[in-house]
Order: C-alpha cells, then structure tokens, then sequence
C-alpha cells in the first residue's frame, strides 16, 4: 500500500475529520488530534492489512516561530513500518505547548521506550503511560528542554561557564602577569570582545 | 547515592558497589574497556547473575541534532561525520539523501556507484573493528589485531577517496566531493581478493575457534518478536532471523542494480539470534560487500560525481523529508524539516546502536555477568551513536 491508500483506510475507519492529510511529508503521512492517536496507532500495528509492526523513530519538533505557522504547538511525529507489507507511514500529532501530554505508544511497540525518553529529554513532550519517563541523554540534573526553541543557554550549566574569553585577551593577561610589553599584534584593538565573549563576526 | 568532596558538597552521582541483601549494585563504565565508547551500565548482580543491567548513555553527547539546525545545510555535513565515527561514510549518506529527497534531486548515476562504494568499504571497516571488538571482549586479542591491520588497508583506500582516514565528509548534497584516483580502482580489486582470503582465515582464528563458540553461543538470543518490538535493526535484526534488509526490500541509491544475499541467522551453533549468530551475520555480510564492491567497481559508469545543484539550499518551511538507509550498525532514519531559510528547522537521526541498547535491560536479566560483556559487545554498539 502507498500513502494515499493508508489514508484512504484511515479515513474510512475512523471519518474524513479525524485524520487529516499530512500535505508536508513527502512521502505522505497523517495529522491527528492527541485524543485519537492511540486508537490511530493500535490501529495500525493491529490491522492485517496495515500491520505496522516498527516503529522507526519519535521525533518531536518545536514549532514556535516556523514561517507559514501561527502555532507555538510542539508536535510528535512517528514513522512506522511494516516488515510484512513493506510500506510506511508517518503519524503527526500536535500539542499545546504549555500541556504537551501525548499517550505512550510504549504498550505498542517497546522501541518507544527510549525514544520517547528522548524526545521528553530534549522537547520536554509528556509521554503519558511511560513505565520511566526520565532524562535520557542530558544529566539529571538539566534545567530545561535544549531543543524548544525558545531555550536560552544560560552564562552557567550544571556549574561549568558557557562564554569563554577570547586567546587574544588570555595571551595579553598572561603577558602583562610576567611584566613585559604586548606584541604589536596582541592589542586589544583586533576583534575586541563582545559582551558575550565572542568575537564579532569579519566582515 | 551521592559523592561528596572534603568540604562536604555534593560533587555528582555515586560510583560505589552498594550492598543490600544479596544483592549488590555495581557500577560497570564509562571507562570501562569494554564498554565500547563512553557507556555505563548500572548492574544489580546477585552473586555472578545478573538481576538488572540498567544502561546511562549520554557522556557523549554533542547536540548534534542542535547544531544541525544552526548550520547551513552543506554546513552541517561534517556534524554528520561525528554521529558514528567508526562509520562515518553511512551518516553522510543518510543526512545527504533526507536533503535530496527535500529538494527532489537526481543523482548522477556514477555518484550513486560512488556512494555505493564507499558505504561498502566504510561496512567492512566498521564490521572488522566491531567483530574484533567483541572477540576481544570475550577474551581473544589477536583477532582484533588482524582485523585492525585489514581495516588499516581499507582506511588508506578511502584515504585516497577523500583523505580522511575516520571523518569523510566524503558524500555531499548532491554527490560526492571527489572522483575516483588515478588507478584506484584495480588497485581496489586486488585487495579484494586478498580480502577475500582474509575471511576464511578470521573464521579459523575465531569463528570455528570452540572457546569463542562456548563463550558466545546460545548467550543472550532474541527472538525475532522481541527484536522488531524493540526496533533492532541491521544485523542484529537479520541474526534473530527476520530477513530483511533495506538495501533489497526498500532500495536506494544505486542497490537495485546488483546481485547480493542477505545473511540470516540461522542457530548455526545454539539459538538463533544468539551472539554467536551475531558474529555470523557480520562475517557473511562482509563477504557479501566484497561481492557488492566488485560489482559496482567493474559496472561503474561514466559521467559526473555531483548532480546540479541548485545556488541556494532553501526547502520551504514545514516540508519535511526522512531517508533511511542500511548503516553498518542497522537502519539508519535521518529526518530534515526545511525551514524556509538556509537552515534545517529541526534534524533528527535515528541510529542502529540507539534502538539495540533498550533492548539490554530486557535481555540481560538474570544473565551471567561474564555473557553480559558479550551481549554488548555482539550487538556492535558505538557509545556516539547512540548520544549524538
């Protein structure tokens, strides 16, 4: 089956509204409400026909500020496969930023388990059902979801600094430490640092 | 469980053997010599079983999916080199083809064979080290010393190619960044008949060795149910005997056009999707690289090694495209979302070693702790894989 036929069985199971067209992917995919998601996705895996039996990836992604949206949703995204029948699919779901709760495929599938500690690692999207939603990849002790889009990295993390001083500036201290001149070519009038640290950009 | 320094602060989480009742927590890692990168495990061992084997990734994560989306899209090519250093060439691939397939671009079909190429040259390396990787873990070292001097000739090959010896950056959007070298070819051809004799020599070394077959046979066998719920992929997939692989049932690149087998395991010595099948599976797989390699060497068509690419990278926003490809390690799936500007809204690779450590905990349970080092190590898993 391609995309199109999917869709076309998705629809006629559970009517036209429910699950929508992902016209983005491009190799076809569907949008549905978090409410249906679950009873979308037993579908899926239960069906002969169907029978997506792998479950390749969870991926969240961030939406606030994408050009042509006016969401600021976070939305979960799942590609499955089927061994069997040797077709995809793509499932997109999207939540509310300030309540991503998505049901746990983790009854479904047992790949889920990590990624979708990963993606609750890195999104922050709430995987509700999982057995152990923990952090996966960052430390425990991590403030925040480093991949919304409107993370800031802060001057410290986990109590190591994030700036650095430019070379120029540590040669110069090191310089003037011992007493002696600066070299014609380590004034401070080459790239002066910012205020971040950086060196402005050349133009 | 927490550490303190002589002031009395909390300095992190403890390393230290804890002990309740019979049963002890253990601490296995990062630094561990057999944890194959910067890995740890939490074991919870009652005597020498294994009650519980509890994976901590992340000691080697670099923000790759990050930085993807603060790059350029040719920009981030070389990020994708860091996804799986030991095979560098198939990431490339898979970042390259999810942009491709953004921008609807035709390839050459001599960047194709080109591609092809260096993914099998890239497998055999990256098969050579995880298998000798694993013979060492089990207790022999000088099979991983032959297997590194092979991989030694095969990097000098594609040292030729690209001039890199770990980090390719080899295969571009769009191509690949250079032609064959002047004579490359046959001198490829050549090693892949002494190649060819080096396999039969590792299978006296280890294969039929019987120490390695009591160590590895019927040790940690997952049934073909629990490798697709768990989302295996590769070898490990195909040893639990699922027989698929992406480059016959879902082809890309230039695949469809040759003749190869896809090893299966079959419980030669044991269980299927035992280690030992493992092993096995590597082994056949590298044959049937050689068999690839000199197909596509001898096919190889003439005409440009990059397609015509358009001035500006600029996917438009929300249009997203995923490739997958058979990495060494397993399917591969690298997911772009354009964003409308020269950069990628959001990257995502999901890698081979990633899916195969969930399935650690579920296996290792009430393993010796002994076949839990031989566990990790058949399924060839590479710590920045699994972090990014």
């Amino acid at each position: 089956m391609d995309a199109n036929q999917i869709i076309e069985k998705l629809q006629e199971r559970f009517g036209a509204d429910r699950v929508q067209v992902d016209e983005q992917a491009r190799r076809g995919g569907a949008v549905v409400a978090v409410d249906d998601l679950a009873e979308i996705m037993r579908f899926l895996r239960d069906d002969t026909e169907l029978a997506m039996d792998f479950l390749n990836s969870v991926s969240g992604i961030d939406l606030l500020g994408l050009k042509g949206t006016d969401t600021d949703n976070l939305r979960s995204i799942y590609h499955l496969y089927s061994y069997g029948q040797r077709h995809e699919f793509s499932v997109s779901v999207d939540v509310p930023r300030d309540e991503p709760k998505v049901p746990s495929m983790t009854s479904l599938w047992a790949s889920a388990i990590w990624m979708e500690r990963e993606s609750y690692d890195l999104l922050g999207i709430i995987y509700e059902g999982h057995p152990g939603l923990t952090r996966l990849l960052l430390p425990t002790e991590f403030e925040g979801h480093p991949l919304r889009k409107d993370w800031k990295e802060g001057d410290f993390v986990m109590g190591i600094s994030t700036t650095r001083d430019t070379p120029i500036d540590l040669l110069k201290f090191f310089h003037d430490k011992m007493g002696g001149e600066v070299p014609p070519g380590l004034t401070t009038d080459i790239n002066p640092p910012t205020e971040t640290g950086n060196a402005p950009e050349v133009e | 469980m927490t550490l303190q320094n002589q002031h009395g602060e909390q300095i992190g989480s403890s390393f230290q053997l804890i002990e309740e009742g019979n049963e002890l927590t253990l601490n296995m890692g990062p630094h561990h010599p057999s944890t194959h990168g910067v890995l740890r495990f939490i074991l919870k061992t009652d005597g020498e079983v294994l009650r519980r084997c509890v994976p901590d990734v992340g000691f080697l994560h670099r923000a790759i999916e990050s930085i993807g989306e603060k790059c350029t899209y040719d920009g981030f090519m070389p990020y994708t080199d860091r996804v799986d250093y030991i095979a560098a060439m198939f990431a490339n691939h898979c970042y390259a083809l999810a942009v491709e397939e953004l921008l609807e671009l035709e390839l050459p079909r001599r960047a194709e064979y080109l591609r092809v190429i260096s993914d099998e040259l890239n497998r055999m390396a990256s098969h050579l080290l995880g298998l000798g990787a694993m013979a060492m873990d089990i207790g022999a070292v000088t099979p991983f010393l032959h297997m590194l001097r092979e991989r030694e000739h095969i990097n000098t090959y594609i040292e030729e190619l690209c001039g890199q010896r770990i980090t390719y950056n080899y295969q571009r959007i769009g191509g690949v960044s250079h032609d064959l070298p002047h004579g490359w070819r046959d001198r490829l051809l050549d090693y892949l008949d002494h190649f060819e004799k080096v396999i039969p020599e590792l299978n006296r070394l280890v294969t039929g060795n019987q120490i390695f077959i009591e160590r590895s046979a019927n040790v940690g066998a997952i049934s073909a149910q629990q490798a697709i719920s768990y989302g295996l992929v590769g070898p490990n997939l195909r040893s639990s005997g699922v027989d698929f692989d992406l480059r016959r049932d879902r082809p890309y690149s230039a695949y469809p056009e040759f003749e190869f087998e896809v090893p299966v395991g079959r419980g030669e010595m044991g269980t299927i999707g035992d280690c030992y099948d493992r092993f096995v599976v590597r082994i056949q797989e590298m044959q049937q690289s050689i068999s690839i390699l000199r197909q596509a060497l001898l096919k190889l068509p003439t005409g440009n090694h990059m397609a015509k690419m358009p001035k500006k990278i600029k996917p438009d926003a929300g249009l997203h495209a995923y490739s997958r490809i058979e990495s060494a390690r397993g399917e591969m799936l690298g997911w772009v979302m354009g964003s409308g500007g020269k950069n990628a809204w959001r990257v995502r690779f999901r890698t081979g070693s990633f899916n195969a450590m969930g399935i650690i905990e579920e296996i290792s349970r009430g393993m010796m702790l002994a076949d839990v080092i031989a566990f990790i190590a058949s399924l060839d898993i590479i710590a920045p894989e699994i972090d990014r």
